[in-house]
C-alpha cells in the first residue's frame, strides 16, 4: 500500500505501523532526467556539443540522450537522461541552465534541487523501475510478524517476493499453485465476508462480484489468480494488475493508477490469524479492492487520483495519499438514503465491515483539501470515515484539488499509447482539443440519432 | 507494365456483384460457399417473425447505476449454419423447430432460394451455443434437411439498417455483425483471394517453392490470435534480395514525393524496427513500436480481406497486414499487397497520430454499416489512405498513399498526371471508379489530414445507423450509444479531460508570455457550445469548469 513520505537511505519501516518508505540510493532510482532547449538550439551550430561538454567537464555519465523538435520555441530540444551518482550534477545543472531558454528537471532525488519536479514514469513501462524499491522488506517479515517463526510460510513469502521482482509489463502474471492450507485461511475469509456483501456494500460491488464468481472463479475453495483478474478488469475498464512483493511507497503505488495499473500482492495472510493481516494480502486485494476497479466511475476516480501524483512535491503525495486512504480504502458512500461500504479496507475487513456502519464512527463529507490533511490511526479502527455523495462528483472534486498542485504543467493519460503526455505547451492542448472536439461531436450525433 | 501494389482487389469483386466470392476450398476458415447475388434476398413470409432475430447477446454490463440487461446469458460461441432444404415451405418449418427444441438462439436468419428446378434453398442461421449443442443440432438437422454445413467463422450478410420507427426499443437483430471487443477481430477474417492459393496467371504461379512458401505464410495468419506476437519470418536470401531492390528504388523517390509527416518516421523505423535494404522488417516490431506511438497494432493476414472486415479492424487501430513477398521475377508489381507495400507505405504513416486517428474513423464508420455504405468507404479508403496526396505549403503536390508509395511506376505517374488531381470530397470520391490493373483515372488531394479527418467525419455522420459508436481505448472495445446512460458516461469522462486542458492552460500562460489565450478560449468555448447540445438531448445536467485564463480559482 503506502505510506507517508519521509526519506531515509534503505526501504525502512516505520514505527508502530506496517508500511515502508522508499529508499533513494538505489542506482536505478537516482537517474535525473532533463529537458531543456539551447538558447541557440540549431543543431548545426553546436549547442549540444557544448552541453555535452558541461557534462564531460563535470564527469557525468549520460544514460540517454533524445532529441526532437522544440513545440515551444524554433529549433530543437533535448532530453537528456544522467546518472546522479557520477560527478557533480548540481553545479553541472547550473552551467546548463545558463545556455538554455527552457530547462526542467525530473528527478527521484529531487530535494537538492528546487526547481526539480519528482520523477514519474511516462509510459507504462516505467512501472518496471518500481520493482526492486520493496525488495528488502517483501520477502522479509518482521519479528512481530504473525508469520515470522514459521519457516514454511516465510520461504512462500520468498517464493511470492520472487514472483513480484522478475515480473515486467507485458507478460503474463504467473500462476500460482497455492496450497491446502492457504485456500481454507481464504475460504475462511470469503465465507464471512459474503455474508456481509449484501447489506454493507455498495451497490456497484454488488453488481461485480458475482461476475467474478463467473468469470474468474471467485470460491470460497479456490484462491483466483491474478492473470484471470486482470484480463476481466482490462475487458471492464483497462484496469490491470501487475505483482508487488509488498509495499510500495505512496509515490510509486499512485503512479502506477495513473496508468490504471493496480499493484496487487499474491501471498495470504498466516492460517494462524486468518482475521488480521499487518499488511495487504492477496484477501486484502482481491475481495477489497478488484470488483470497484471493475466499475468505469470508480476507475476514473482511482486514477484521476493517480494522475494527481505524477511530478506533485512531497506534501501534496501525503495529501493525495490520504485522499486514497479515506477513499479507495476506507470510504463510505450514501445510496438511496443508506450508508454503504465501498473503501477495500472495509470490504476485505470483516470486523471494520461491521462497524463502520453503525453509530460509533463519526461521518464527514468527503472534501479533498480537508480528507487530504486528517489524521488517521493504522492499527485500529477508524474513527472518522468520509462520505461520497457518488464516484462521479468524488472524481470531480479530486480533478479540481488536482488542479491546485503546483506542478509548472498539465497531466494525461493517453489510453492509446499507455502513456502520459506532459500538457506543457501550446501545441499539446491544442491537438487535445481537436480529440476531445471529436468526441463531443461523436456523442452530439449520438443524441441526435435517438432523437429521432 | 501494369502498376503494382494494387490493394482492395475485393472490391473489385464486391463492387460487381456478379462473380462469387473466392473463398478457396483448402482453406480451413472457408468452408462456406455463397453467392453474394443471391444471399440476402427476402425470407419467407411466414417467417417474418423468426426473421426478426433477437439482439446481440449483452456484453458485460458493468455501470455505475447498476445493469443494463436485466437477462443473463450464458455466453456461447456465435457460429453460422448453412442447410439446403428438400422442401421451401414445409422443411424449413421442421427445421426452425430443431433450434427451438433445443433451446438455441438464432441470431439471424436468411434464405435464398439455389435451384428453381428441383425447390431446394438454402438457408443461413447464425446461432448461439456451445460445440455440445452444435453436435447435436446437426444431428438433428441432417435427418431433416439435404445437407449441414458449419462454421464458428461470421459470414457477411446483406442487411439494411432498419428505419427507426420500426426499433423503438433499438433491436439491432437484424443489423449486420460487427465486432466490439478488440478479440473479436478473430472471427473476422474473410479472405477473398490469394489466401493459400495462387491463380494462374499470379508471377509465383509456376515457382513450387514459392507457392509453398506462401502455404507457409498462410498458415501463420491462420492460425494467429488476437494477444499472441506474431511469429518472426527467417526470411530466404532470395525474399531478402527482392526486399532491397524495391526498398533502394522507393527510397530515392521518397526524398522527393511523399509528404513531411511519412519522413518524419523513418529514422526510427529504422532504429526501432530495422528498416535496411539488407532485412526485411518483422511485424511484431513494427507492431510494438506502432503500438507505442499511436496505439495501433498489426495482426497477419492471408491474403485479401474483405472490405468490411478490413476497415472493422481499423475500428480497433489494428492493421491486417501480409508478411509474404512478392515474386522475385517481377520485383515491381505484385497483384496483392505484400509486406513491400504495407511495410513500405502504410507504416510510416500508422506512426503518425493525425493520420492514425482518420484511419481510425474510416473504420468505425464501417460498423454496423450497409453494403452500400461499405462500399463507398472502402472507395474512400482507397483514394486516401492508398492513393491519396497531399497539397504542401507552396502548392506542390506529396504523396501520403500506400499504393502510390510502394509502386514505383504509379508513384512516378500520379505526380506527373496533373490533370488528373482532384481535390477530395467524400461525397464526391465516394463514386470514383477503382481502377485495379492500371493507373488511375483521378487522384485527391487533401490540404492536411486534420482537413481530412473533418470531412470524413461529417460523410460518417451520414450514414444510416440507428446509433453512434465510440472506441474505447482502455478496454479497447466499441461501445454503441444507443441509450441517454451510455451517452451520460462519455459526458463525464469529457468533463474531467476539459478540465485538465484548462488547469493546463494556467499553467503554461505563467510561464509563456506568448499564448495565444483568446484562440484557445475561443476552442473551448466553441467545444461547451457543442458539448451543450449533446447534453441537452441525453438528458444530462453538466456543470463545466467555465473558468479560462482571466479568472483565477484558488491558485
Amino acid at each position: 500500500m503506502y505510506q507517508r513520505q519521509v526519506s531515509f537511505d534503505k526501504p525502512t519501516r516505520v514505527e508502530d505501523s506496517a508500511y515502508i518508505v522508499e529508499g533513494v540510493d538505489i542506482k536505478e532510482a537516482r537517474n535525473t532526467c532533463l529537458l531543456f532547449s539551447p538558447k541557440d538550439s540549431s543543431l548545426s551550430s553546436g549547442a549540444l556539443a557544448n552541453i555535452l561538454a558541461i557534462f564531460k567537464k563535470h564527469d557525468i555519465n549520460l544514460v540517454h540522450i533524445e532529441s526532437r523538435s522544440s513545440l515551444r520555441v524554433p529549433g530543437y530540444e533535448f532530453f537528456v537522461e544522467a546518472d546522479g551518482k557520477s560527478g557533480a550534477l548540481g553545479k553541472a545543472i547550473e552551467d546548463v541552465k545558463e545556455q538554455c531558454s527552457y530547462f526542467n528537471i525530473i528527478s527521484r532525488d529531487y530535494k537538492d534541487n528546487a526547481t526539480a519536479v519528482p520523477w514519474f514514469p511516462r509510459r507504462i513501462r516505467d512501472l518496471d523501475r518500481f520493482a526492486n524499491q520493496i525488495l528488502s522488506y517483501g520477502s522479509e517479515l518482521d519479528a512481530d510478524h504473525p508469520g515470522f517463526t514459521d519457516p514454511e510460510y516465510r520461504k512462500r513469502r520468498k517464493y511470492f517476493a520472487d514472483i513480484a521482482y522478475n515480473y515486467k509489463h507485458g507478460e503474463p502474471l504467473p500462476h500460482v499453485d497455492y496450497t491446502k492450507e492457504e485456500i481454507e485461511t481464504w475460504g475462511i475469509i470469503f465465507r464471512n465476508l459474503t455474508k456481509l456483501y449484501k447489506t454493507h456494500a455498495c451497490r456497484e460491488y454488488n453488481h461485480v462480484f458475482p461476475l467474478l464468481v463467473d468469470n474468474c472463479g471467485f470460491r470460497e475453495d479456490n484462491i483466483p489468480q491474478l492473470e484471470d483478474v486482470s484480463n476481466f478488469l482490462r475487458d471492464c475498464t483497462g484496469f490491470t494488475l501487475r505483482p508487488v512483493a509488498g509495499l510500495l511507497s505512496s509515490r510509486d503505488f499512485l503512479a502506477g493508477l495513473a496508468f490504471r495499473v493496480f499493484h496487487s500482492t499474491q501471498y495470504i495472510r498466516h492460517p494462524s490469524k486468518p482475521m488480521y493481516t499487518p499488511e495487504p494480502d492477496v484477501c486484502h486485494e482481491l475481495m477489497g479492492h478488484v470488483p470497484l476497479f471493475a466499475d468505469p466511475a470508480f476507475a476514473q476516480f482511482s486514477q484521476e487520483i493517480g494522475l494527481a501524483s505524477l511530478g506533485a512535491p512531497d506534501d501534496y503525495i501525503e495529501k493525495l495519499s490520504t485522499i486514497f486512504w479515506f477513499t479507495v480504502e476506507y470510504g463510505v458512500c450514501r445510496q438511496e438514503g443508506e450508508l454503504k461500504a465501498y473503501g477495500a479496507g472495509l470490504l476485505s475487513s470483516y470486523g471494520e465491515l461491521e462497524y463502520c456502519l453503525t453509530d460509533k464512527p463519526q461521518l464527514k463529507d468527503f472534501e479533498p483539501e480537508v480528507t487530504g490533511v486528517t489524521k488517521y490511526p493504522i492499527t485500529q479502527f477508524q474513527p472518522l470515515y468520509y462520505v461520497a455523495d457518488s464516484f462521479e462528483t468524488a472524481k470531480e472534486k479530486t480533478i479540481k484539488f488536482a488542479n491546485s498542485i503546483p506542478r509548472p504543467f498539465g497531466v494525461r493519460y493517453n489510453a492509446y499509447t499507455q502513456s502520459v503526455e506532459v500538457l506543457d505547451s501550446k501545441p499539446q492542448i491544442s491537438n487535445l482539443m481537436d480529440n476531445i472536439n471529436s468526441e463531443f461531436q461523436i456523442l452530439q450525433n449520438a443524441v441526435a440519432k435517438l432523437r429521432v | 507494365m501494369s502498376a503494382s501494389g494494387k490493394s482492395l482487389l475485393g472490391l473489385w469483386l464486391y463492387r460487381s456483384g456478379e462473380q462469387e466470392w473466392a473463398v478457396k476450398q483448402g482453406s480451413p476458415l472457408h468452408q462456406l460457399k455463397k453467392d453474394s447475388t443471391t444471399s440476402g434476398s427476402s425470407s419467407h413470409p411466414s417467417l417474418g417473425r423468426n426473421a426478426s432475430a433477437p439482439p446481440e447477446p449483452p456484453r458485460l454490463a458493468i455501470g455505475g447505476g447498476g445493469q443494463d440487461n436485466g437477462r443473463q446469458h450464458s455466453p456461447g460461441e456465435r457460429i453460422s449454419i448453412i442447410f439446403t432444404l428438400r422442401n421451401q415451405v414445409g422443411n424449413l418449418a421442421r427445421a426452425l423447430q430443431v433450434f427451438q427444441e433445443l433451446g438455441i438462439n438464432v441470431l439471424h436468419l436468411e434464405l435464398s432460394p439455389l435451384e428453381m428446378a428441383t425447390n431446394q434453398a438454402d438457408v443461413l442461421v447464425d446461432v448461439e451455443c456451445d460445440q455440445r449443442r452444435l453436435d447435436q443440432v446437426v444431428k438433428m438437422l441432417n435427418r431433416e434437411v439435404a445437407s449441414v454445413n458449419y462454421t464458428s467463422v461470421n459470414t457477411q450478410g446483406l442487411a439494411r439498417a432498419p428505419s427507426l420507427s420500426a426499433c423503438s426499443s433499438f433491436d439491432f437483430g437484424d443489423m449486420v455483425w460487427f465486432p466490439r471487443k478488440i478479440s473479436d477481430l478473430d472471427k473476422a477474417q474473410n479472405v477473398l483471394m490469394y489466401g493459400s492459393e495462387l491463380d494462374a496467371d499470379h508471377p509465383g504461379f509456376k515457382d513450387p517453392v514459392y507457392r509453398k512458401r506462401r502455404e507457409q505464410f498462410s498458415a501463420i495468419a491462420n492460425n494467429f490470435k488476437h494477444g499472441n506476437p506474431i511469429p518472426r519470418v527467417q526470411y530466404t536470401p532470395e525474399e531478402v534480395k527482392t526486399w532491397g531492390t524495391v526498398f533502394l528504388e522507393l527510397h530515392r523517390l521518397y526524398v522527393l514525393h511523399a509528404v513531411p509527416e511519412y519522413m518524419d518516421n523513418w529514422p526510427e523505423l529504422e532504429k526501432y524496427c530495422g528498416y535496411r535494404e539488407d532485412n526485411v522488417p518483422q511485424l511484431q516490431d513494427v507492431s510494438v513500436y506502432l503500438k507505442r506511438k499511436t496505439g495501433f497494432q498489426l495482426r497477419p493476414v492471408a491474403g485479401y480481406l474483405s472490405p468490411r472486415d478490413f476497415l472493422s479492424g481499423l475500428a480497433f487501430r489494428v492493421f491486417h497486414c501480409t508478411q509474404y513477398i512478392r515474386h522475385s521475377s517481377d520485383p515491381f508489381y505484385t497483384p496483392e499487397p505484400d509486406c513491400c507495400h504495407e511495410l513500405l507505405g502504410h507504416m510510416p504513416l500508422l506512426a503518425n497520430s493525425s493520420f492514425a486517428q482518420f484511419s481510425q474513423e474510416i473504420g468505425l464508420a464501417s460498423l454496423g454499416a450497409s453494403d452500400a455504405d461499405i462500399e463507398k468507404l472502402a472507395t474512400l479508403y482507397f483514394f486516401t489512405v492508398e492513393f491519396g496526396l497531399c497539397k504542401q505549403a507552396d502548392s506542390t503536390f506529396k504523396v501520403y498513399g500506400a499504393g502510390l508509395l510502394s509502386s514505383v511506376a504509379e508513384l512516378q505517374h500520379a505526380i506527373t498526371a496533373e490533370n488528373k488531381i482532384k481535390k477530395f470530397d467524400p461525397e464526391v470520391t465516394c463514386q470514383q471508379e477503382c481502377i485495379i490493373t492500371s493507373y488511375q483515372n483521378a487522384y485527391y488531394y487533401t490540404d492536411s489530414f486534420e482537413e481530412a479527418k473533418e470531412q470524413m467525419r461529417a460523410f460518417a455522420e451520414s450514414i444510416q445507423r440507428p446509433f453512434g459508436v465510440r472506441y474505447n481505448p482502455y478496454t479497447m472495445s466499441v461501445e454503441v450509444l444507443s441509450n441517454a446512460k451510455k451517452i451520460t458516461a462519455v459526458v463525464s469522462e469529457l468533463r474531467g479531460d476539459l478540465s485538465i486542458v484548462c488547469s493546463a492552460l494556467r499553467k503554461i500562460s505563467a510561464t509563456d508570455e506568448n499564448l495565444d489565450v483568446d484562440s484557445i478560449a475561443n476552442m473551448l468555448h466553441n467545444s461547451l457550445n457543442v458539448r451543450g447540445g449533446a447534453s441537452g438531448g441525453g438528458g444530462s445536467p453538466c456543470s463545466p469548469d467555465n473558468s479560462d485564463n482571466s479568472t483565477a480559482e484558488g491558485d
